[in-house]
């Protein structure tokens, strides 16, 4: 086991694109086809960092709108958060918001970033810009889509900077 | 519980389960040195020393001499397994049970929900935006049946105002024909026939003017010095008659310029005084009507002072409307006069005030900036003009770039153009430009998505969208994501500049 490796877990409500956005950071691909996530998927890969490089092991948890226990016993020993909303589903952000809040129960103030997906679909937002300028004040916000890659590398990379060495 | 099952009943059911869970155990020492393997492998379709890899990466982080129960982990070849960690001393076993049927059962059921779910919020959203269309086609409704109520009695108006002035050009040619040599007779005739046709010109010049608004032709006015006492007689020839016949004084006095001479279009200038004129012979119930004409450092002051009834407060902002009708101050008119003023002299950079205390008179006063001594046809209002600044300008075409470039130079901006949206989000928020001038639809990350980024990222500047087409649904989709104000191609000179200095803030 590499001592750099870190577990990385994406949390969200279902349907906002975690899957989608693992297989645009793991495997640089993209299925337009929903299929929902049962369980937990983990996949990895390294990412380079100012610090060197760090192993991601990222756990792609089922889609929840709350952490239940089964999600608590996921996310044990995650060292960050990726946490997943739905730009063009306004209830999704406040999903993600809870989850982590949840998540701080198990895990203490682990560093996350807030991953806004489908910014290919812009014309179809619910999510305000005013909205997300307000939580970049507390939280790394990063709008994505897994359908283009735009943004995902570099969420990804904020959050693999931004873990304990 | 066992205890309490007769022996043989529990070693049966053991085997039972123990055959259907299929399990494989992998024994791990301390460092996740794999120590052994036992069970069945083909159920999760692993051999051990793969699926002791997959489990180390699986186990990253977490403590391995804590009871754990894991369901559901998907495994590499797409497998899935419940995985039980069983710690012991120095030792942990880790149980992988296979969870094919249980995702067989479990998934269709999600994905159902899920689905549903997703399309049931796809609905509301459709819905909401049924409901929003289908207001603002009722409200477009609403609005062509106004219009086509204006019209008709805009219609209705003009045939009595052609037909009077009209009828009595007849009347008076048959006194003419009939007075033969008399001179007062002549005299009373062509006066009459003066007033008559000079209400018709007002009236066809007035209509002229609103044809050309209304069909949304530009306006470019012809600029050139302007010869205030030939504006001053104009008036004098047009309405001494009419003005003496209704028993009214009317003064005109032009005053000697000081400073240059003042430029403007004579004939919209001259369409000003008369309708400002005409205005108060047929409205005003006056006694007297003032008309200076003046000058000062190049810039124009007109003022058509009454001593009539005067204008009611409330009435003194729409008075200036179309089809206002003299917002209650006398005899119905085209409802055109006044505003064809006010919409003259803001194309030429100025504007039209009315100031009245009911009862004591008005005076309707209009003023025209100086303007630059070698005017162009001033496409864009001078007095708007200038206004500086840097501006972010991204188009992914390079011919309607130039032209948005040129545009925004003439509004007196400094401008750094780019053609795609990374590269103005990236510009915008490295350098805060007072303005950013962004093409809605451009290959890669759209205009909007730009313009979301810049405001998700606290860009204070001016956000102009520049949209491909019109509509409610592109417009709205720009205001969403966080543009002020949206221009549609092809750009009108004057409906950009509106956007970029002073279009109406819609962003929520």
């Amino acid at each position: 086991m590499s001592e750099i490796a870190r577990k990385v877990c994406l949390l969200g409500d279902f349907g906002v694109g975690k899957t989608s956005l693992v297989a645009r950071f793991v495997r640089n691909t993209f299925s337009d086809k929903y299929l929902t996530t049962v369980g937990v998927k983990v996949d990895s890969r390294e990412v380079a960092t100012a610090a060197g490089a760090r192993k991601l092991v990222v756990w792609d948890i089922a889609g929840k709108s709350a952490l239940d226990s089964v999600s608590q016993s996921y996310i044990r020993g995650a060292s960050g958060l990726i946490l997943v909303a739905d730009g063009t589903r306004e209830p999704t952000l406040r999903a993600a918001l809870y989850l982590q809040m949840q998540a701080r129960t198990t895990l203490g103030d682990v560093p996350a970033v807030l991953l806004v997906n489908k910014l290919d679909r812009i014309d179809e937002w619910e999510i305000k810009p005013a909205t997300l300028a307000e939580l970049r004040k507390t939280l790394p916000v990063y709008e994505t889509s897994a359908r283009s890659g735009d943004g995902v590398e570099k969420a990804f990379a904020a959050l693999a900077g931004d873990l304990p060495a | 519980m066992s205890a309490a099952l007769p022996p043989l009943v529990y070693a049966y059911l053991r085997d039972v389960l123990f055959q259907a869970a299929s399990p494989l155990v992998l024994t791990f020492g301390p460092d996740f040195v794999l120590l052994g393997a036992a069970g069945d492998a083909t159920r999760v379709a692993l051999e051990p020393a793969a699926a002791a890899q997959a489990l180390r990466t699986l186990f990253v982080g977490m403590d391995v001499a804590e009871p754990t129960v894991l369901p559901f982990v998907e495994l590499p070849g797409a497998r899935h397994a419940h995985v039980h960690l069983v710690p012991d001393g120095a030792m942990f076993h880790l149980v992988l049970l296979d969870a094919s049927e249980d995702l067989a059962r479990l998934r269709p059921t999600q994905q159902r929900a899920h689905d549903a779910e997703i399309l049931g919020h796809e609905k509301s959203r459709a819905l909401r935006r049924l409901k929003q269309a289908r207001a603002e086609l009722e409200s477009q409704r609403q609005v062509l049946v106004e219009t086509n109520t204006l019209k008709d009695a805009l219609i209705a108006t003009l045939s009595h105002e052609f037909r009077s002035p009209l009828t009595a050009v007849f009347g008076y040619v048959r006194l003419l024909e009939s007075a033969g040599e008399q001179a007062q007779g002549r005299q009373l005739a062509l006066r009459a026939i003066r007033r008559a046709a000079t209400h018709l010109l007002a009236l066809s010049d007035n209509l002229l003017e609103w044809a050309r608004d209304a069909a949304g032709a530009d306006a470019v006015a012809d600029y050139a010095p302007l010869d205030l006492n030939r504006l001053g007689a104009d008036v004098r020839e047009l309405f001494t008659g009419s003005a003496a016949d209704s028993g009214i004084v009317l003064d005109v006095a032009v005053e000697k310029p000081s400073g240059e001479a003042p430029l403007g279009d004579t004939l919209w200038v001259r369409q000003i005084l008369i309708n400002l004129v005409g205005n108060a012979l047929r409205h005003a119930a006056a006694s007297r009507i003032m008309v200076r004409i003046g000058a000062d450092g190049g810039k124009l002051h007109l003022a058509v002072t009454d001593d009539g009834k005067g204008v009611a407060l409330d009435a003194q902002e729409r008075i200036f409307d179309e089809f206002n009708n003299g917002a209650g101050r006398g005899p119905r008119g085209t409802g055109l006069g006044l505003a064809i003023v006010r919409r003259l002299a803001r194309q030429m950079g100025g504007d039209a005030l009315v100031e009245s205390t009911p009862g004591h008179g008005a005076c309707f006063s209009v003023s025209l900036p100086a303007l630059p001594a070698a005017p162009s046809t001033a496409v864009v209002p001078a007095a708007r003009a200038l206004r500086g600044g840097r501006a972010l300008l991204a188009d992914d075409d390079p011919a309607q770039r130039e032209l948005l470039r040129m545009l925004l130079q003439d509004l007196g901006y400094a401008v750094y153009a780019v053609g795609n949206a990374n590269d103005a989000v990236a510009y915008a928020l490295a350098h805060a430009p007072d303005l950013a001038v962004i093409d809605a639809r451009m290959p890669g990350l759209s205009g909007n998505t730009a313009a979301f980024r810049l405001r998700s990222q606290g860009f204070q500047g001016r956000v102009v969208a520049v949209a491909a087409q019109p509509g409610a649904a592109a417009r709205d989709a720009a205001l969403a994501a966080g543009a002020d104000a949206v221009c549609t191609r092809p750009v009108d000179s004057i409906a950009f500049a509106d956007a970029v200095l002073a279009g109406a803030s819609s962003r929520t």
